[in-house]
């Protein structure tokens, strides 16, 4: 589901808007949401996808990772945009770019942040409880996709898979399921026994001033008073 | 498997966003009645379940157009309560991945976490009469068919599907890899045709048979699972006398 990938963009990326803050990112993220969701210009959704686009190539994201990614939205806005086809092409379009373009926002929040740093931004304003789950969930997606990656091919090599053996493959699917469950489930509790012998007592300690905002953040911010002006105008205008 | 793969712009606003408040107040009201600190030590089971949805529901499973959940797994392991609360989790970062809109995570949350409730209340208040194996095949038959007629009747009010005649049910829950689509003789113009072998099917006769298929699949492996850690981990399958769950 290429969430290794997406975190590996985010980490390793050094462009201006990998530098920028968690706050400005998701303002704008915000902004280009709202922007979406509210215009119903076909023009209007086709400029903001293209803003959006020439973003990720700004942030110099994999876009074979990102294409792979927007294939589900795209596949299920087609899937209705064919029923608003009938009504016009311009019903159906909308539906398109709606759908591509909101994804096209969130997924450039996630391939130039981290997800840490979105966990500690939203750590200050949600319950710590709800971010603990977040955050070890996202560790605990990697520990399970790592074992369940070795033990599919040990399953295979040792002759547990049958291309047409479907109920000896659900049978044995299910024992691979709990015991990657309660493997993984071990793994992730001496992980979290680790973080206690570290100081952790849940939550995110924050160390970064969202306030201070430095040039990126700046670029970024301008950005979204663009995005929103031009919004503006173009219900004046049209 | 009541996912709701709706992109964003399709629900009207009134609805996603009452979607999104809803589910909101269960997961704030479900974490302000837990004990935080006895929940804390069990965050990496919660996270872990949390991450074999993740990996579940972005794999779908090819020969019928359906994935699977394991919410009800998730209200019978961790409880129902916070099984809900993963829902919410898992949605979110799924959403953000551009596997259902960003807008509808509030409605999917609602959908899927009835098959946590239902399916983790379901297994607690018959477990001992039937036993931890039927109590799971009853809990998660009941849940899935639950959660999925709540969500067609929810898709149907808001026009997306059509009741009469299933007609846009299985687009929802459909995906590109399916290999689903094509027409077929003596079906109407525009319905979508969903072939099973040397048989094709649509509208309802289509739907009913992946409920079906999906609803046995889903049972079977949590049954399965489940029977699992009966053997090797029964204290996670055993309920607690506390709330916390």
């Amino acid at each position: 589901m290429h969430l290794a990938e997406i975190d590996r963009m985010a980490s390793s990326g050094t462009s201006l808007f990998h530098r920028a803050g968690v706050f400005s990112k998701l303002l704008m993220v915000l902004c280009l949401l709202v922007a979406i969701m509210a215009s119903g210009d076909v023009l209007v959704l086709g400029m903001l996808i293209a803003i959006l686009l020439s973003l990720h190539l700004a942030a110099r994201v994999q876009f074979k990772e990102i294409v792979h990614l927007l294939f589900y939205p795209f596949f299920f806005s087609l899937l209705f945009a064919l029923m608003k086809f009938q009504e016009s092409w311009t019903s159906g379009l909308l539906v398109i770019f709606k759908g591509t373009g909101a994804a096209l926002a969130t997924l450039f929040l996630l391939a130039t942040t981290p997800w840490v740093e979105i966990f500690a931004f939203l750590s200050a304003y949600l319950p710590g409880l709800l971010v603990d789950i977040f955050l070890f969930t996202y560790r605990s997606f990697f520990i399970l996709l790592d074992q369940m990656g070795s033990l599919l091919r040990n399953m295979r090599i040792r002759g547990g898979y049958h291309t047409f053996n479907i109920v000896m493959n659900v049978k044995n699917m299910a024992a691979a399921v709990g015991l990657v469950l309660l493997h993984s489930f071990e793994m992730s509790q001496r992980m979290y026994r680790i973080y206690l012998l570290r100081g952790y007592d849940g939550g995110i300690p924050v160390a970064r001033r969202w306030w201070k905002l430095g040039y990126p953040d700046g670029v970024v911010i301008a950005l979204c008073v663009l995005i929103v002006i031009g919004m503006v105008i173009s219900w004046k205008l049209l | 498997m009541s996912h709701i793969h709706l992109p964003d712009g399709v629900v009207p606003t009134i609805w996603w966003a009452a979607g999104y408040v809803i589910s909101l107040i269960v997961v704030f009201a479900v974490l302000k009645r837990v004990n935080a600190d006895k929940v804390r030590g069990k965050i990496p089971e919660i996270a872990m379940m949390a991450a074999v949805m993740l990996i579940t529901m972005s794999v779908p499973l090819g020969f019928i157009p359906f994935h699977m959940n394991f919410a009800a797994l998730a209200g019978m392991l961790v409880g129902p309560g916070l099984g809900f609360v993963v829902v919410f989790v898992v949605n979110f970062i799924l959403a953000l991945l551009g596997h259902g809109g960003i807008t509808v995570v509030g409605l999917n949350t609602l959908s899927i976490g009835v098959e946590a409730l239902v399916g983790g209340i379901g297994f607690r208040l018959i477990k001992v009469k039937f036993g931890s194996i039927p109590s799971t095949i009853i809990s998660v038959t009941v849940a899935l068919l639950l959660s999925t007629t709540l969500m067609v009747i929810f898709l149907n009010f808001i026009g997306v599907v059509n009741m009469q005649s299933g007609e846009g049910i299985l687009h929802i829950e459909s995906h590109e890899e399916d290999g689903a689509g094509g027409h077929g003789e003596g079906l109407h113009h525009g319905d979508t045709v969903y072939s099973f072998g040397g048989i094709a099917l649509a509208g309802w006769a289509a739907v009913l048979v992946v409920l079906f298929l999906g609803i046995i699949l889903e049972s079977a492996i949590t049954a399965l699972v489940m029977r699992f850690f009966m053997k090797v981990r029964p204290d996670m399958v055993e309920p607690t006398p506390h709330k916390d769950r």
